[in-house]
C-alpha cells in the first residue's frame, strides 16, 4: 500500500488515532510507575490492559489474511483494512512493550515477543517495498506480465521467435514443440510499443515471412543463443542477459545476413528485451512478495503461541 | 487445411485458468505456514507432554535463587485460576471474594511464617504474601526490597486501613521519606524530647578532651597510667612518649566488631560469651563493656596496701563482701605463722578447744576490718561504683558516688542490722541496688541501621553534639534530616551534585518486624508449624 503525500489524507484518520491512544498509554504507565521501583508488569491494571488491546490489534492484524481470501465477502474495503492493519499495527509494537514492562520474561513470553517484533519488522519492511518497487516495476517493466504466466509466457515467445526463424530459414521440422502455438499463414509476437509517454506491451499477428536465402547464420545464432535464452530466462546463462552485449551481438549478426532478414533479426531482439524485463520483473515479484514468507508463516505461531500465554497467564495470574 | 486462429484466439496470450495456478513464492509461503503452525503447536504438545519439568516453558522468569529449587514448578506458590496477590484487580473476574485470604499464602506459610506488621490493621488491607513479594525477577533479585507504593498505599492514608475504633500510633500520613513535608516524622527519641534510659553516668566531652581531665590545668591522663596492654587500643604507637596525654576518639569505646575492639586477652578471657560475642555482624555498635572499654583507666582497687587487686565488675554488694571475705581470708591465712605450722609443733588441743580458734577470731577480724574499708572504699568513694553507676531511687542526679548505700554501710555489718538484709538480698542485675546499665542495644526499635556501612565516615558529622555532652541523658542521636543530607533525591546545589543515596521506605524498615526479625518481639512467629524433609521441601505442597 502507497503511503504518499497524495493520499496522506486517507491515512490521517488512522495515525492521528494511533497517536492518541498511544499518548494516554504512556502516561498512563508512567502515572502508574510512580512510587514503584520497575515499570508495571502485564499483571498490573494498565499492563494488563495493554496487553488485551494489544492481544485484539494481533487477532484482527491476522484476520487480513482471511479478508483478502474471501474478497468477495463485503465487510469492508481491503483498502480500508490494510490501512488498519498497517496503522494499529504499529501501535500495537508500544503497546505490547509496555504490556511486557520492558521485561523478556520467560521462554514462552520471549518467544512471543520476539515472534511478535519479527512478524512486525518484516510487515515494515513489505510496506518500505512497496512504496517503490511497483513504480520500479511500471518503469523498467513495460512488458510486464500475469506473474504466475511467466513460464507459459516464455515458452510462447520461445515457440513464436522458432516458428518465424524456421519460417525465414526454410527449415521444417513435425516435431519442433513450437507447432502447438501455430498455424501456418500467420504469427503472433508480443511487441512493446510506445504510445505517447505510455509504454506497454501490445501483441502484434503478422503473416509468417518466406524463406531468405543465406539465413543459416540466423538459423545457428537462434539455435545457440537466442531460444534457451527466450524458454528459461536467467536459467540459461546467456550473454543475451546483458542488453549492451545483446545489442552488439544482434548488430553483428546482421552483418552476416541479407537486408531481408534484418526485419526478422529486429523481432528477435524486441523478444530478448522482452524477455530481459520479464527476468527483472520476476526478481522485484520475488522482493514485493517475499517478505511473506516471514510475515505470515510467524504471525500464525504468534496467534497460537499468544492463545496459550493468554490461558497460562490466567492460569497462574 | 491448416487451422485458422481467430483474432481472438491470436490474441489470448494469457493461460484462461491463470488465476488458479500458483507460483513458487505462494507455494513456499503456505509450506512455511503449515512449518510454523505444527513448530507452535509441536512445542506446546512438547511442553505438555514433559509434564512438571515443561512449566519451565510458561514461567514469565527464573524465580529468586532462593527459591530456585522450584523453577520449574508452578503449582509449588500458585494455585490455579487464583491470583498470586488478594489485592489483584482480576480476583473478582478470576471467582474470587475481593479481600479474602488466599491459599498461596499457606504455600508461602508453610516455610515462612511472620508476624503481622501491626496487630490493628484490618485484615483487607493485609497483602498478601505474593502482593509484595514478587518473584520471577531473576535469580539475583530481591523479593524483599519493596517499592515505597506498597508502603504508602497504607500509610498516606493510616487511618482508613485501621480497625473500628484504632487510631494511628504513627506518623497518620507519609507518602515518602524524601522530604520533611511529605509526613515522614523525625527520630520519635528526638520527636518527644525522650532522655536516654541508660543509667551510667557518662560524660562524652569530659571523655574526648585530650588528658580526660575535669580541670584544664590539672595532671593530663597519660599512657603511663594505664596498663601496658591496654595502650594500643586507645591510641598509644611505638616510640610515642609514655608521658603523651590520652586522647580518646569514638572508635576508643564504639566497635562494630570485637575483631577492632582488640580487648586484653586476660580481660577478654574472663568476659561472658554472651556479654560479647567474639564476631557480630556488624550493623549495630558492640555493646559498651567495662572489661574492655572502661577498666585501662577505671580499675576497681579497693586497697591502697593491694594495688594491683582490683574486685570483679557486675557485682551486687552482697557479692562484692563475699569475695572481698575470700580475699583478706586467703590472704590473711598464708600471712599467719601459725596456720602454717605443723599440726606436731602446735599445743596439745584440750578436749573440746580448738588450738587455733583464737588465730581464727583474730583473722575473722582482721577480714572484717579489712572488707569493712574496702567496701567504703569501693560505695563511699567517688572514683569506683559510684562513678558510673546509680543506685536505686536516684537514676537522674550526674554526681558522682552513691548517697544512699554508704548510708547503709555505715549502720555496721552486723547480721542483724538492715544493711546486711540489703546486701543479702542483693544480686547480679537486681535493680534494687546498684541499678543495670541499660544501655540500649538498639535505639530505633521499627527501623535498621547499619553502622558498617557508614564506617568511612567521620562520627561528628553525625553524632557531633557528642563533644559537648556532659550528661548521660543526651541522647546523641542526629535528627532525620541529617540522614536527608545523603538520603534523598539527588539535586545539584550551587552545581554540585549532592543526595541520591536510597531513601525509601525499605531502605531502613522491615513490613514483618523491626531491626532484628529474628529477635525480640515477633521472632517465635517465623518458626514454621511443621518441619520437614528434603524430599518433601521439594515436592508441592498439597
Amino acid at each position: 500500500m502507497l503511503i504518499r503525500k497524495s493520499n496522506f489524507a486517507e491515512h490521517y484518520p488512522w495515525v492521528l488515532a494511533s497517536s492518541v491512544v498511544l499518548a494516554l498509554a504512556v502516561f498512563w504507565f508512567i502515572f502508574a510507575s510512580i512510587g514503584h521501583a520497575e515499570w508495571p508488569s502485564g499483571s498490573s491494571f494498565p499492563g494488563f490492559t495493554f496487553g488485551v488491546i494489544g492481544g485484539l490489534i494481533c487477532l484482527f492484524e491476522f484476520l487480513i489474511w482471511p479478508r483478502k481470501k474471501l474478497r468477495s465477502w463485503r465487510i469492508g474495503k481491503v483498502s480500508t483494512w490494510m490501512r488498519a492493519h498497517i496503522w494499529l499495527g504499529l501501535l500495537a509494537v508500544p503497546l505490547l512493550v509496555l504490556h511486557t514492562g520492558f521485561r523478556w520474561g520467560g521462554p514462552l513470553s520471549t518467544t512471543l515477543m520476539t515472534l511478535f517484533l519479527v512478524v512486525i519488522a518484516s510487515g515494515v519492511w513489505g510496506l518500505i517495498l512497496q512504496q517503490f518497487l511497483p513504480e520500479k516495476m511500471l518503469k523498467e517493466v513495460p512488458a510486464e506480465t500475469i506473474f504466475s504466466q511467466i513460464d507459459y509466457v516464455s515458452e510462447l515467445m520461445a515457440a513464436e521467435a522458432s516458428r518465424l526463424v524456421r519460417s525465414v530459414c526454410n527449415i521444417i521440422s513435425d516435431s519442433d514443440e513450437s507447432e502447438k502455438f501455430s498455424d501456418d499463414s500467420h504469427m503472433v509476437v508480443g511487441a512493446v510499443r510506445n504510445t505517447g509517454a505510455i509504454q506497454g506491451r501490445v501483441v502484434v499477428t503478422s503473416s509468417l515471412q518466406e524463406s531468405v536465402p543465406d539465413s543459416k547464420p540466423l538459423y545457428d545464432f537462434f539455435n545457440e543463443h537466442i531460444y534457451g535464452f527466450l524458454k528459461n530466462g536467467q536459467m540459461a546463462n546467456s550473454p543475451l542477459q546483458n542488453p549492451a552485449r545483446a545489442n552488439s551481438m544482434f548488430n553483428s549478426l546482421r552483418t552476416k545476413l541479407p537486408p531481408r532478414a534484418h526485419e526478422v533479426v529486429a523481432v528477435l531482439e524486441d523478444l530478448c528485451n522482452q524477455r530481459r524485463q520479464i527476468i527483472t520483473q520476476a526478481k522485484i515479484q520475488f522482493w514485493l512478495h517475499s517478505w511473506l514468507w516471514v510475515h505470515l508463516p510467524l504471525s500464525v505461531a504468534l496467534i497460537v503461541l499468544m492463545f496459550v500465554h493468554i490461558f497460562v497467564a490466567m492460569k497462574y495470574w | 487445411m491448416a487451422f485458422q486462429e481467430s483474432g481472438k484466439q491470436r490474441a489470448t496470450r494469457i493461460q484462461l485458468d491463470y488465476y488458479k495456478k500458483s507460483t513458487y513464492l505462494d507455494r513456499t509461503k503456505s509450506t512455511l505456514v503449515l512449518i510454523c503452525l505444527l513448530a507452535a503447536v509441536g512445542w506446546m504438545a512438547l511442553v505438555y507432554a514433559q509434564g512438571e519439568k515443561g512449566q519451565a516453558a510458561f514461567s514469565r522468569g527464573q524465580v529468586t535463587k532462593f527459591h530456585a529449587a522450584w523453577n520449574n514448578n508452578c503449582t509449588v506458590c500458585h494455585s490455579d485460576f487464583e491470583p498470586i496477590s488478594k489485592n489483584s484487580f482480576t480476583m473478582k473476574w478470576l471467582g474470587h471474594e475481593a479481600g479474602k485470604k488466599l491459599s498461596g499464602d499457606a504455600r508461602c506459610e508453610s516455610c515462612h511464617v511472620a508476624p503481622v506488621h501491626h496487630s490493628n490493621q484490618k485484615l483487607e488491607s493485609t497483602p498478601s504474601c505474593g502482593g509484595c513479594h514478587r518473584e520471577h525477577r531473576g535469580l539475583d533479585a530481591s523479593i524483599v526490597r519493596l517499592s515505597d507504593a506498597d508502603c504508602i498505599s497504607c500509610h498516606t492514608n493510616m487511618q482508613g486501613h485501621l480497625t473500628a475504633g484504632a487510631t494511628p500510633k504513627y506518623a497518620p500520613k507519609i507518602t515518602s521519606f524524601a522530604t520533611a513535608s511529605q509526613g515522614h516524622p523525625d527520630f520519635r527519641l528526638l520527636a518527644e524530647k525522650m532522655t536516654d534510659p541508660g543509667t551510667v553516668k557518662f560524660n562524652h566531652k569530659l571523655h574526648l578532651t585530650p588528658g580526660v581531665s575535669r580541670d584544664p590545668k590539672g595532671k593530663p591522663w597519660t599512657y603511663s597510667d594505664i596498663p601496658e596492654l591496654e595502650r594500643e587500643r586507645f591510641g598509644f604507637q611505638k616510640g610515642m612518649d609514655l608521658k603523651t596525654a590520652i586522647a580518646l576518639d569514638c572508635k576508643a569505646c564504639h566497635n562494630l566488631e570485637s575483631a577492632d575492639a582488640k580487648p586484653s586477652p586476660e580481660a577478654f578471657a574472663n568476659m561472658p560469651k554472651s556479654v560479647h560475642a567474639e564476631r557480630s555482624k556488624g550493623g549495630v555498635y558492640q555493646p559498651i563493656v567495662y572489661d574492655v572499654h572502661c577498666k585501662a583507666c577505671h580499675p576497681l582497687s579497693f586497697d591502697d596496701s593491694n594495688k594491683n587487686e582490683s574486685v570483679p565488675h557486675r557485682y551486687q554488694p552482697e557479692e562484692l563482701r563475699s569475695y572481698l571475705e575470700g580475699f583478706y581470708s586467703k590472704q590473711l591465712v598464708l600471712e599467719t605463722k601459725e596456720f602454717s605450722k605443723p599440726r606436731e609443733v602446735l599445743p596439745v588441743p584440750v578436749p573440746g578447744k580448738n588450738p587455733l580458734a583464737p588465730m581464727v577470731e583474730s583473722v575473722k577480724k582482721q577480714v572484717d576490718a579489712k572488707v569493712s574499708v574496702a567496701m567504703n572504699n569501693l560505695f563511699l568513694g567517688k572514683k569506683t561504683c559510684g562513678e558510673c553507676h546509680y543506685e536505686k531511687g536516684d537514676t537522674k542526679s550526674t554526681n558522682p558516688g552513691f548517697t544512699q548505700i554508704p548510708k547503709l554501710i555505715q549502720t555496721g555489718l552486723d547480721t542483724d542490722t538492715k544493711a546486711f538484709q540489703w546486701f543479702k538480698d542483693s544480686r547480679v542485675g537486681d535493680p534494687a541496688k546498684v541499678v543495670w546499665p541499660s544501655i540500649p542495644s538498639l535505639w530505633m526499635p521499627h527501623a535498621k541501621f547499619d553502622h558498617s556501612a557508614h564506617r568511612f565516615m567521620d562520627c561528628a558529622s553525625c553524632h557531633g553534639a557528642a563533644n559537648n555532652s556532659i550528661t548521660k541523658n543526651d541522647i546523641l542521636l542526629p535528627g532525620i534530616d541529617n540522614c536527608r543530607s545523603c538520603h534523598a533525591p539527588a539535586k545539584f546545589v550551587a552545581g554540585v551534585a549532592q543526595a541520591g543515596v536510597n531513601h525509601d521506605c525499605v531502605e531502613c524498615h522491615n513490613y514483618h518486624h523491626g531491626d532484628q526479625p529474628y529477635q525480640g518481639v515477633g521472632a517465635a512467629a517465623w518458626d514454621p508449624k511443621i518441619l520437614r524433609t528434603i524430599e518433601q521441601m521439594q515436592k508441592p505442597i498439597p
